[in-house]
């Protein structure tokens, strides 16, 4: 089967490769692809079909189709006519029960009258629970390839690409657009998804002569390879167009997005194939697959051919086959008379049959229809209708040259459109997208319906030039338009012919025939995109490239329009499939961690995520988790403890505007605050929710120091930005989160570990009182020491430039060492709070809670003329309170409900538990909780209702649960 | 997206802020009126005129967008609507 | 240990490097000398320079304090400019500069921070760690990172991006070294183990490696260079 040199371009003849397909070993060359080293080996039959299990062989030879999908090892869903051979590589096929070559699946095409079109719908849905029996019937029965979910993925990852005009295929008029963009000036990324560059002059037959041809191609690619301004990448797929030309571009293990400031399109046109009864069949393909086979894999594509045509490339096809040694026994013509062209004149000359104005009736299926035998053949009769069918003719291969479609599935997912014209039967371009509010997009080649070599190299250089003129190169003059010529002879009008037994196939992939099309508009479903989603119709893995044109000729006709301007289903991305491990690829995941990070990990910190951050939980065996964070929790109550608090926001506010500007973002009073004194923040959105809360030193008349909660850093620090820029105030908004590592160190014995360090502070407490911040050095370290309560105990935040903060811990740690200061985590310092009843917002309040829910009414200050939340608290202070929330605690022989679980008054919700733990200097479970405002009271009882539904009482007391005065904190 | 501050980037570089509103005055508006500024969507179709933030470098411009196209047609520093300080008094004072 | 240190001084620990203390932090300087003969020329490089002083200002007034203060004109916003002693001038805004010790160049630094304002201050040192890309490859290996078009003829000498790289705000400064093209990256300092980390996985392709900041300056270096 194999042809010498130079049919066959892209063979490695001295490199045998081996597979496996079927179970069988196979021999093909380095470049073949699965397909073409198959029937080179006399395989032709590939696939069993989705629905009927019928049996499918080569269609497009450009995996353009869904007829060639295999397994390839434990990847699903390969087109075998794009997949190059690798040594050792297992192919299997798809959708079958047993042997491909016996499919037991093939039973289903017995009842495949009925099993019609939407049967789905109408037969499993009655009665109730049916689909739950069939569904996997259905599943086994009908599908593609098996995914393995053992199979490792392989490392794939993402590239941004740049150009300033990027080029969709490397055909005459890609080249040439590429090349006249880059004489131009621009940066050209010339794209195209074979292996190399050339596109349809490798393959297809343009004259008589092929030396021309060859001539041209050769000059066009190495002037293409050559040019400096030009990068080729071949083997890459564009499978979507996004809004500002940013493309998307699959290689091998790689996605590439491309952004370009202006694109040529020149992906050309699908070949389409002719609807009549066993059009499907394995032997029976486009013309152009035929030569694809011919010129770029070197195999014959069958014995005795029939050549069915109705242009003028038809004729190429069989003198192609002639040449190559086929024998070509007929060709049937379509149209009423010989057309005048070269190509036919050649044919003629070589005394090949010709038949005019006739068409194949059906395509006669050899033994187990795993091939053809012949063709019958019936004369056309006036209006599209067959006469009978009059004449067969044996043959093992049967080439269609019918017509195109544009391949301009990628202009239409930003903005471009196909109509129909009923001049040429042709879909053509109406619309190109538009970005930036202007045209950066242009078409050539037979996408632009041009189809001569000549005019399609001429077109291609016009859209190189109009292109980079687009992106702002326009070094030389605009070239010429090519001739306007009519692209009328390309498509054949009605390439459609109904049998009285059906099996003419519109859709291969998804198995419709005419009769189910009709069927669908008779049912009522007469929009194209209710078709399409009724009889499933371009909706398979070829996504209509081979049915979408002809399933509007049906379905229109059926519904008795006119064709004329119709435009065929929306398309979406991605155009052709994307490997999910594609899009997965190299994923960026940023941790944030803590300048002491490392220190956390080296004492056996279990590490929990905060926000962006990750913090320690708890130090040391998880499987001692709840003993371990209670004796931390104690160490804090009894001793001393040190806890990483730097991923609180840090936020710098400074300025003549600073006091006025930090009044009008919180809701407590700010003006008056002394230098040197902390204060509570409370920050509430325009609808009086609150949205964060900290503290605020103030440093200066002009300078505040401000925290924020770990997850509200960025946010409120937006949000200040936001606010300023509309004020106009005098103040400079600073992030110094990063800038600052803060370590809390809290316990009765923190002002002993501190005094044991050299440092320039008075840290008693008449000279440095609760809620006061001081600026000074410890260890020769400068830091800010914030003298906060958040957990109830005597404490500091220790703030320290971030470089100087592992060191800082280091010394505090071994300052404290013999009053047995130990490391305290995030669990510990929740179980804390807890107990002073301090809210962490965002678990403590959702979405909706104002002040007065939280019990926060006291930080707001009613006196000031503007805080961002000032009118809607007014408004919802003065209306009725629906909920409040409160502490309860539990006896002690009661069951520990969850967070989030609900409150209950009387069997109605109340609100929700927001956060219950075990206190262990209490010796009770406490928790905070929303209930009714009628509940509220101290001394109350309500229920809780448990995830299992058991309910238990809680009773509300009195904030905080632990050292109810306060006074710890202020010793 | 054009950042007056950074030039074209990706959308991705970009927070938007929500639509530019001017806020009632708080001492005489009514409750429906402060209502309508919070929580009523005009939902226009075509131009609207919103509040970007480029993140990389925390700054906050003005973009023109048509919600019809999705195009942004221009954009601009803050200080083209809001140049003059604002200020609230107090009712009582 | 010194009392300053990076949030990646750890990841230099096992590997062999000669190490030296500066500026307070103790920093890897050098690649074991032995190795770097041996290694073939290579196209990208990959060296933490967060040990080097730096320090931003802030205020309305930053083309008349650049000028008085450093005797340059103010670079426009997004480029950056060279002073005599040796200071990197990054214009991140209309009010805002970042000034960076260059690696050749021995400033003053303490009196520099001693000029800046309290209130115009940045506290840049702690806040940003800053890396340095340098060799042929850097643009490619970029474009795994970053949407932002690097490459040499498009991002010119002195030209600043602020953008994401991996996910995470950056600072882009493109300052070359003699003949090799060269930026630096300057990160928030809670993601530069991060960055770093991704920065490594996607210079692997090109066979990229991380120096020391002596493997720089003084010929030391064997990065291939080619704009």
């Amino acid at each position: 089967m194999r042809l010498d040199y130079p049919y066959g371009l892209y063979l490695e003849r001295d490199k045998t490769i081996s597979f496996q397909f079927d179970g069988q070993v196979y021999k093909g060359f380095e470049g073949d692809t699965i397909a073409s080293a198959l029937v080179a080996n006399r395989v032709k039959l590939i696939s069993r079909s989705f629905k009927y299990h019928r049996p499918r062989g080569i269609l497009s030879m450009a995996g353009q189709d869904g007829n060639s999908l295999v397994q390839v090892d434990d990847e699903p869903n390969v087109r075998a006519d794009s997949r190059a051979i690798e040594e050792g590589m297992v192919v299997t096929a798809q959708n079958v029960i047993g042997k491909l070559h016996n499919d037991r699946g093939r039973v289903v095409e017995l009842f495949s009258r009925f099993l019609p079109v939407g049967f789905y719908y109408k037969a499993f849905y009655k009665p109730r629970g049916a689909w739950r029996y069939w569904e996997p019937v259905i599943r086994r029965m009908a599908g593609l390839g098996k995914v393995d979910l053992r199979s490792q993925s392989d490392y794939t990852d993402k590239q941004y690409r740049f150009a300033d005009v990027a080029v969709i295929g490397g055909g005459p008029a890609g080249m040439s657009a590429a090349l006249e963009a880059a004489e131009n000036g621009a940066e050209v990324l010339l794209i195209d998804e074979n292996p190399i560059l050339g596109g349809s002059l490798n393959y297809a037959r343009f004259n008589e002569d092929r030396g021309e041809i060859q001539t041209t191609a050769g000059e066009l690619i190495r002037a293409a390879k050559r040019h400096s301004g030009i990068e080729v990448l071949t083997n890459a797929q564009c499978t979507g167009w996004f809004d500002d030309n940013w493309l998307s571009i699959l290689t091998n293990r790689r996605l590439l997005k491309l952004r370009s400031q202006s694109v040529v399109v020149a992906s050309g046109s699908f070949e389409q194939p002719a609807v009549f009864r066993n059009n499907d069949l394995p032997g029976v393909m486009l013309g152009s697959a035929a030569q694809r086979l011919l010129r770029l894999y070197g195999v014959k594509p069958g014995q005795r051919a029939v050549v069915m045509t109705g242009n003028s490339d038809g004729y190429g096809v069989a003198l192609d086959l002639f040449e190559a040694g086929v024998e070509v026994a007929s060709v049937i013509e379509m149209r009423k008379g010989l057309p005048d062209c070269e190509l036919t004149q050649a044919v003629m000359r070589r005394e090949i049959e010709i038949i005019c104005n006739s068409t194949i009736h059906e395509a006669v299926s050899g033994p187990g229809k795993r091939s053809i035998k012949g063709v019958t053949v019936a004369a056309i009769d006036g209006d599209a209708r067959l006469a009978r069918a009059s004449r067969e003719i044996s043959c093992d291969l049967l080439c269609m040259s019918v017509g195109y479609s544009p391949a301009a599935q990628l202009l239409c997912h930003s903005g471009g459109r196909m109509i129909y014209d009923e001049h040429t039967s042709m879909l053509k371009v109406a619309a190109l997208p538009r970005h930036g509010g202007g045209e950066r997009a242009v078409i050539a080649g037979s996408l632009n319906a041009v189809f001569d070599l000549q005019a399609v190299i001429v077109d291609g250089k016009h859209a190189g030039w109009a292109a980079a003129d687009m992106a702002g190169f326009n070094r030389k003059t605009e070239p010429a338009l090519p001739e306007p010529r009519a692209a009328a002879g390309q498509n054949y009008s009605w390439p459609i012919a109904a049998h009285p037994e059906g099996k003419e196939f519109v859709d291969y992939d998804e198995d419709l025939q005419i009769k189910d099309i009709e069927q669908s508009v008779a049912e009522g479903y007469d929009n194209l995109e209710l078709v399409k989603r009724y009889a499933t119709v371009v909706m398979g893995p070829s996504q209509g490239r081979q049915s979408a044109l002809n399933n509007l000729r049906i379905a229109t006709k059926a519904a008795g329009r006119s064709l004329q301007g119709l435009s065929v289903t929306t398309q979406r991305p991605p155009f052709h499939p994307e490997p999910i491990q594609l899009l997965a690829g190299r994923s960026f995941q940023p941790v944030r961690r803590t300048a002491i990070h490392h220190r956390h990990l080296e004492l056996g910190a279990e590490m929990m995520p905060a926000g962006d951050w990750l913090r320690p939980a708890y130090y040391g065996d998880p499987a001692l988790r709840t003993q371990l964070i209670e004796q931390e929790a104690l160490a804090i109550r009894n001793r001393v403890g040190l806890i990483d608090v730097s991923t609180l926001g840090k936020l710098e506010v400074c300025g003549p505007d600073a006091a006025e500007f930090m009044n009008r973002m919180y809701t407590f009073a700010y003006l008056k605050q002394p230098v040197g004194r902390l204060r509570y923040v409370l920050k509430t959105d325009e609808t009086g929710v609150i949205t964060d809360d900290g503290i605020a030193a103030r440093f200066g008349d002009d300078r505040f120091y401000v925290s924020t909660t770990t997850g509200g850093s960025d946010t409120v620090y937006r949000s200040m930005l936001l606010w300023r820029a509309r004020w106009c105030l005098d103040v400079d908004i600073t992030n110094v989160t990063s800038a600052y590592s803060a370590i809390s160190i809290a316990g009765p014995l923190s002002r002993k570990v501190l005094q044991k360090m050299p440092q320039d502070m008075d840290l008693r407490a008449k000279a440095f009182p609760y809620l006061e911040a001081r600026c000074g050095k410890l260890s020769d370290v400068p830091v800010r020491l914030l003298r906060v309560g958040f957990v109830g105990e005597l404490g500091w935040e220790i703030h320290v430039p971030s470089s100087q903060a592992e060191f800082l811990w280091d010394v505090l740690l071994e300052a404290g060492k013999e009053l047995a200061c130990k490391p305290v985590g995030v669990e510990a310092q929740r179980l804390l709070r807890l107990e002073k009843g301090h809210i962490i917002v965002g678990q403590d309040t959702d979405g909706l809670t104002v002040p007065q829910e939280a019990a926060m009414s006291w930080a707001i200050a009613k006196k000031k003329p503007f805080h961002i939340g000032k009118r809607s608290c007014e408004i919802l202070s003065a209306k009725e309170q629906t909920r409040c929330l409160v502490g309860f605690s539990l006896p002690a022989e009661s069951r520990m409900p969850e967070e989030s679980n609900l409150t209950l008054s009387g069997n109605d919700i109340a609100g929700r538990v927001t956060s219950v733990a075990y206190s262990p200097a209490l010796r009770q479970t406490i928790g905070l909780a929303y209930v009714r405002p009628e509940q509220g009271d101290v001394g109350n009882h309500f229920e809780i209702k448990l995830s299992d539904g058991e309910r238990i009482r809680a009773e509300i007391v009195e904030l905080p649960f632990y050292d109810r005065e306060n006074a710890r904190q202020a010793v | 997206m054009a950042c007056p501050l950074n030039g074209v980037r990706n959308i991705s570089e970009f927070v938007c802020g929500g639509e530019v509103l001017d806020m009632p005055d708080l001492q005489t508006c009514s409750e429906r009126e402060w209502a309508d500024y919070l929580f009523m969507e005009a939902n226009t179709k075509g131009m609207v005129r919103e509040w970007w933030m480029h993140a990389a470098s925390s700054y906050w411009f003005i973009a023109e967008r048509n919600t019809e196209t999705n195009e942004i047609v221009k954009t601009y520093p803050v200080a083209a609507l809001y140049s003059e300080r604002i200020d609230y008094r107090t009712g009582e004072l | 240990m010194t009392k300053r240190r990076t949030q990646i001084y750890r990841k230099f620990l096992e590997s062999d490097f000669v190490f030296g203390n500066s500026n307070g932090y103790r920093v890897p300087l050098s690649m074991n000398g032995q190795r770097k003969h041996d290694e073939p020329e290579n196209g990208l490089a990959l060296c933490d320079l967060s040990a080097m002083n730096r320090v931003g200002y802030k205020g309305a007034d930053v083309d008349t304090w650049c000028e008085s203060q450093h005797g340059i004109a103010c670079p426009p916003v997004n480029h950056s400019a060279l002073t005599k002693n040796g200071l990197l001038v990054v214009r991140l805004s209309s009010t805002e500069l970042l000034m960076l010790e260059d690696l050749d160049a021995t400033p003053d630094f303490e009196m520099i921070l001693e000029e800046v304002p309290a209130v115009s201050l940045l506290p840049r040192q702690d806040s940003h760690h800053v890396f340095m890309l340098l060799g042929q490859h850097c643009a490619s290996m970029f474009s795994k990172l970053c949407a932002v078009d690097l490459r040499y003829h498009k991002f010119k000498e002195m030209h600043v991006a602020q953008t994401i790289m991996a996910r995470v705000s950056v600072i882009v400064v493109r300052c070359d070294m003699e003949q090799t093209p060269a930026y630096y990256v300057l990160v928030d300092s809670s993601l530069a183990e991060y960055l770093w980390d991704s920065i490594l996985d996607a210079m692997h392709e090109f066979e990229g490696r991380v120096v020391g900041r002596n493997d720089l300056a003084g010929g030391g270096l064997t990065v291939a260079g080619e704009r």
